[in-house]
């Protein structure tokens, strides 16, 4: 049996790691709100974009077709996959669900593009190319780093060494529920850019200003932009979400644990007095004969 | 004058929403006052000061890039990023342009080049901004 010191000693560690495992729920509760309010602030902006551009490629006389699938028929097709991940552990299964749904969904091999530490550290000891990474940063995720990834990509496609881009994040679809899902980026389709927009009136034709293929190649980085930091942001309250919910656990555990070490102290200190009493009886008893 | 629906947006935020008179911007040709019933263009905007005159007076806005379509019914404003004039940090943006005029003049590596020139316009567009909205308050 362990005696009070060993039970202190453990004792006193569990409660360092619920310090620790409060502090971090705490810490993710609010910057979980904080996501939250970024994906609401952002969502019309890019909602707009994408119905703006659809409208123009709908309406295009087919002068800015180097953003759309001008490879149909080619037969060996570069696929990259952009995959979202933490910059940092300890998120329950946010990480896990993510490599698992890529290892499923790209055969080995493949061009992935990890953005998030974790995702690369995963991914560079299997059998995949990494053809460059993308760190996050902690705090949130920023409107510049999307625009490094969908400038990076965008050169590649349009030098016409990848075909096809997609993107892996982690969507939330309630605070119970997050999933890993893939959703395509390049080339850009006139009836994926659609997606919910049927209501406006195509009756309008545009004067683009200067011409419409030099408005597009302005349009089309900001979209992709767009879609990479709406998945940056998904992804990001997802991933505050895991580990408030792992952290929380972590707690309830660790709290379960104290009670548990309590009990196993009472008990070791009333073995020690027991123990020490009956010393005592047995010396006393000796020197009375 | 007849009113419009104007959207000013940016992925921070909705800088505007709602009806206006006239809004002034400037695209790669020059400075554009779009009234109502403006004929329907889809333009890039460049960074300059927007003016955006309401029933409720004029507002001023620093703009960074972006671009603007223009419909019978609504005119909507993509900016990069954008603020009101109220929010601008004067002494901030004094400060910023004379760090990136310094380092214009004292020489900075050929990569930090495009960066400075764009800090040192992003402070221009900030004052000019500043400027426009007091001369009008005291006019």
């Amino acid at each position: 049996m362990d005696t009070m010191r060993d039970i202190r000693v453990r004792s006193r560690s569990v409660k360092q790691s619920l310090q620790v495992t409060t502090a971090m729920k705490l810490i993710s509760t609010s910057k979980l709100r904080k996501a939250r309010r970024r994906l609401e602030e952002t969502r019309p902006y890019f909602e707009a974009i994408r119905a703006t551009l659809h409208d123009i490629a709908e309406r295009s006389a087919g002068e800015a077709t180097r953003w759309f699938d001008t490879k149909k028929d080619k037969k060996v097709r570069v696929c990259a996959t952009i995959v979202i991940t933490s910059g940092r552990g300890l998120a329950g299964g946010y990480n896990h669900a993510v490599t698992r749904f890529v290892e499923s969904a790209c055969p080995p091999g493949s061009i992935l593009l990890p953005i998030g530490t974790v995702g690369k550290r995963y991914f560079m000891e299997k059998d995949y190319v990494l053809l460059e990474d993308f760190p996050v940063s902690a705090k949130e995720p920023s409107v510049q780093a999307a625009r490094d990834i969908a400038a990076f990509a965008s050169a590649l496609f349009l030098s016409g060494k990848v075909d096809e881009f997609r993107v892996v994040y982690t969507r939330m679809f309630s605070s119970v529920k997050q999933e890993p899902e893939m959703i395509s980026l390049l080339p850009l389709e006139a009836e994926k850019l659609e997606g919910g927009f049927h209501a406006r009136p195509s009756s309008v034709s545009y004067t683009y200003m200067p011409n419409e293929e030099a408005l597009f190649d302005l349009l089309a980085p900001k979209f992709l932009k767009g879609v990479i930091y709406g998945a940056l942001v998904e992804a990001f309250a997802s991933e505050q979400t895991a580990r408030m919910t792992a952290m929380d656990a972590a707690s309830k555990n660790a709290k379960a644990m104290m009670e548990r070490l309590q009990l196993l102290y009472n008990r070791a200190r009333q073995a020690a007095i027991t123990g020490e009493v009956s010393e005592i009886v047995a010396g006393a008893s000796a020197l009375g004969d | 004058m007849p009113l419009y629906r104007l959207d000013i947006l940016t992925p921070y935020r909705r800088l505007y929403a709602g009806e206006v008179e006239s809004i002034l911007f400037r695209t790669d040709d020059g400075e554009i006052v779009v009234l109502a019933g403006h004929e329907p263009i889809a333009a890039p905007v460049v960074p300059c000061v927007l003016q955006v005159r309401g029933p409720d007076g004029n507002k001023y806005a620093a703009a960074a890039e972006g671009f603007v379509t223009i419909t019978q019914t609504k005119v909507q404003i993509f900016l990069d990023a954008a603020e009101w004039a109220v929010e601008i940090d004067k002494k901030r943006a004094e400060e910023a342009l004379e760090r990136a005029e310094k380092r214009l003049v004292d020489g900075t590596m050929s990569w930090e080049l495009t960066r400075v020139r764009y800090a040192a316009a992003r402070a221009r567009t900030r004052l000019a901004t500043v400027a426009a909205a007091t001369a009008k308050r005291s006019a």
